[in-house]
C-alpha cells in the first residue's frame, strides 16, 4: 500500500531525538532507514496516528525483543537442570570410584594389621600412601586442576597397590566363570 | 676419515662366507637383538614368540637356545639383566618374562602382569634391583627385585598421554627415560620415596621409537617417526634439579621412520635402523663444540635387510660389532671398521 503523502513514509518521533528505522518487509515497502530530524514529522499526524504506525511498524523488533528474553530465560532454567544432572552424575561417580579405594584401602589395612612379616609391611606402606593420595583429592572444587591431576595419580597408585596386593584389576574372569554355572 | 660396515667376516680372504645373516624368526618378524653383558651371546626376539639365544661357534653364529611357551603372543623386545643370569621379555600378550640362566638354557622364573595391553618394551637399571617396563596403556611401571627373585611393583607412571614405546634407564644414576607416541620423552627420578616424572622432553614431531644413553650418561640419543635423531644434553639449574635441551638434530639422514637408535659405549659412534631397510652409522666431529655437537654419517648399509629394520644395537665389549634385525625374520651382525 502506497499512500499519496510522501510524508507518512517517515517515522516521528515524539522525544524529539532522531533516529533511524530498519526497513522492514512490509507492505510499505520501505526504501530504507530514514533519518528523521527534530520536528518535521510532527506537523503532519496527530498523537493517535503516530501511536498506530509505531505499534505497527515497530511490532516486529517488539515481538523478537519478548520473544528473546522469554526464550532466554528459559534457556537459563533449562540449562541450570541440565547442568544441575550432569554435575550430580559425573560427582556421584567420581565420588564412588574414589570411595572405592578409600574402603578398599582401609579394609586391607585391616587385614594386613597384625602381620608383622616385612612384606605385609610394605604393603601396609603402599596402603597408607593410597589413603595420603585421597587426602590430597581437593573434591569440593570441581573445576580443580588438582582434582584432575590428583584423580589420576591415585588410579596409578591404585593399581600399584593391586599390583603388590596380588588383586587382579580385571574382575572379568570372575563373571565368566559365574555364568557358566547352572543348576 | 674412511669408515666401512659390513657383514662380519665378509671382506675376508676366505671363499665361504660365514653364517653373520641368520634366518633367526622364520615367517615372522624379528622384532629385538640384545647383547648380553660379556658380549658373548645376542638374544633375539620376535613375532613366532620365541626368543633365540645365539653364540660364536668358531666363525659362525649358532642357535644355542629356543626360549618358547614363554609368551602367548609376539615378544618385542628382550633385556639381559647386568650380572648376566636374567633375561627379561616384554609381549604382547601384556607380560613380561624373567628367565634365568641355568646349566642347560634357560627357565622362566617368574611372570610379571599388570599392563592393560601389549608391554612394549623392559628394561634392568644398571644397579640390577630395579626392572621398567612400558605398555600401550601409556604407563611405565618400575619394579624391584629382592634377593629372594621376588618382584613387586614399585610405582605406576602415567605421564605420557599415548603408548609408551621405550624405556632406558641411565647408566650410571637411577634415572629413567620413556619414549612415546604422543612425541615426547619423559625423564623419572626418585623423589622422597616416590618415582615421578621430573621433565618431558618436546621436540620431535611425530611418535619417539627409541633412545639410549651415552656412556656417561650425559647425553642421550633419541630417534623418531619423524625421520631424525636428536641428541639431547643435560644441564644442571640452580635448583638443583637438571634440565634437558636438545643440542643436534640429524636430519636428512633417513628415508623413512628411524626404529632404534644405539650409542657404543667403547667408540662413542651411533647406529639407527631404518625403516628404509638401512643401518647408518653417525660420529660426531671431534672439532665441534660439546654444546653443539655435529654428527656426521661415516658408514652405511643401504639394503643392509631387505625390510624395516628394527634394532641395531654394539656389542658392549666388542668394539665395531654391531647386530641389526628386521621385518623379514633376519639378523645380521655387523664390522664397522674406521681407518
Amino acid at each position: 500500500m502506497h499512500t499519496a503523502n510522501k510524508q507518512a513514509e517517515v517515522i516521528p518521533n515524539l522525544s524529539g531525538t532522531t533516529r533511524s528505522r530498519r526497513c522492514f518487509t512490509s507492505d510499505f515497502q520501505c526504501s530504507g532507514t530514514v533519518p528523521v530530524p527534530f520536528g518535521q514529522g510532527r506537523a503532519m499526524s496527530g498523537g493517535a496516528d503516530e501511536d498506530l504506525f509505531d505499534n505497527i511498524l515497530l511490532a516486529d523488533e517488539r515481538f523478537r525483543g519478548e520473544g528473546f528474553r522469554d526464550g532466554f530465560e528459559r534457556g537459563t532454567r533449562r540449562g541450570l537442570q541440565d547442568g544441575r544432572r550432569h554435575g550430580t552424575s559425573h560427582g556421584a561417580r567420581l565420588s564412588s570410584e574414589i570411595s572405592f579405594y578409600h574402603g578398599f584401602a582401609i579394609t586391607w589395612k585391616c587385614l594386613l594389621h597384625h602381620n608383622t612379616d616385612e612384606r605385609s609391611r610394605k604393603r601396609v606402606k603402599a596402603l597408607e600412601s593410597l589413603l595420603a593420595v585421597i587426602q590430597t583429592v581437593p573434591l569440593a572444587d570441581p573445576q580443580s586442576v588438582e582434582l584432575q591431576d590428583g584423580t589420576e595419580k591415585l588410579r596409578s597408585k591404585f593399581r600399584q597397590v593391586c599390583s603388590l596386593l596380588n588383586v587382579p584389576m580385571d574382575f572379568k574372569e570372575h563373571f565368566r566363570s559365574a555364568e557358566d554355572m547352572s543348576f | 676419515h674412511q669408515a666401512a660396515l659390513r657383514l662380519l667376516g665378509q671382506g675376508g680372504g676366505s671363499s665361504s662366507s660365514p653364517a653373520t645373516r641368520l634366518s633367526a624368526h622364520p615367517d615372522s618378524r624379528c622384532w629385538f637383538v640384545a647383547w648380553s653383558p660379556n658380549g658373548t651371546l645376542l638374544a633375539s626376539c620376535g613375532g613366532d614368540k620365541a626368543i633365540r639365544i645365539w653364540g660364536r661357534e668358531g666363525d659362525s653364529w649358532v642357535c644355542k637356545s629356543v626360549l618358547e611357551d614363554g609368551h602367548q603372543r609376539t615378544v618385542r623386545k628382550v633385556a639381559w639383566s647386568p650380572c648376566g643370569n636374567y633375561l627379561a621379555s616384554a609381549s604382547f600378550d601384556a607380560t613380561t618374562c624373567i628367565w634365568k640362566k641355568n646349566n642347560e638354557g634357560f627357565e622362566s622364573l617368574t611372570v610379571l602382569e599388570g599392563h592393560e595391553n601389549e608391554v612394549k618394551c623392559v628394561a634392568w637399571a644398571p644397579s640390577g634391583n630395579l626392572l621398567a617396563t612400558c605398555s600401550r596403556d601409556k604407563s611405565v611401571w618400575i619394579w624391584e627385585v629382592d634377593e629372594e627373585d621376588e618382584y613387586e611393583c614399585v610405582t605406576v607412571l602415567n605421564s605420557h598421554t599415548q603408548d609408551v614405546k621405550h624405556v632406558a634407564w641411565h647408566p650410571t644414576r637411577e634415572l629413567l627415560a620413556s619414549a612415546s607416541y604422543d612425541n615426547n620423552i619423559c625423564i623419572y627420578k626418585e623423589e622422597d620415596d616416590d618415582w615421578e616424572c621430573r621433565a618431558t622432553l618436546e621436540g620431535h614431531t611425530s611418535t619417539v621409537w627409541s633412545l639410549c644413553f651415552d656412556a656417561t650418561g650425559q647425553r642421550m640419543a633419541s630417534c623418531s617417526d619423524d625421520r631424525t635423531v636428536k641428541i639431547w644434553k643435560e644441564y644442571p639449574s640452580e635448583s638443583g634439579d637438571t634440565s634437558w635441551k636438545c643440542v643436534c638434530t640429524l636430519s636428512g639422514y633417513h628415508g623413512r621412520t628411524v626404529y632404534d637408535v644405539s650409542w657404543c659405549p667403547l667408540t662413542g659412534a651411533l647406529a639407527t635402523a631404518c625403516g628404509d631397510d638401512a643401518v647408518r652409522v653417525f660420529r660426531e666431529d671431534v672439532t665441534s663444540n660439546p654444546e653443539e655437537p655435529v654428527f656426521s654419517l661415516v658408514a652405511q648399509v643401504t639394503k643392509a635387510h631387505n625390510q624395516d629394520v628394527n634394532c641395531a644395537s654394539w656389542n658392549p665389549k666388542e668394539a665395531g660389532i654391531l647386530a641389526s634385525c628386521s621385518d623379514n625374520g633376519e639378523l645380521a651382525i655387523w664390522r664397522f671398521k674406521e681407518d
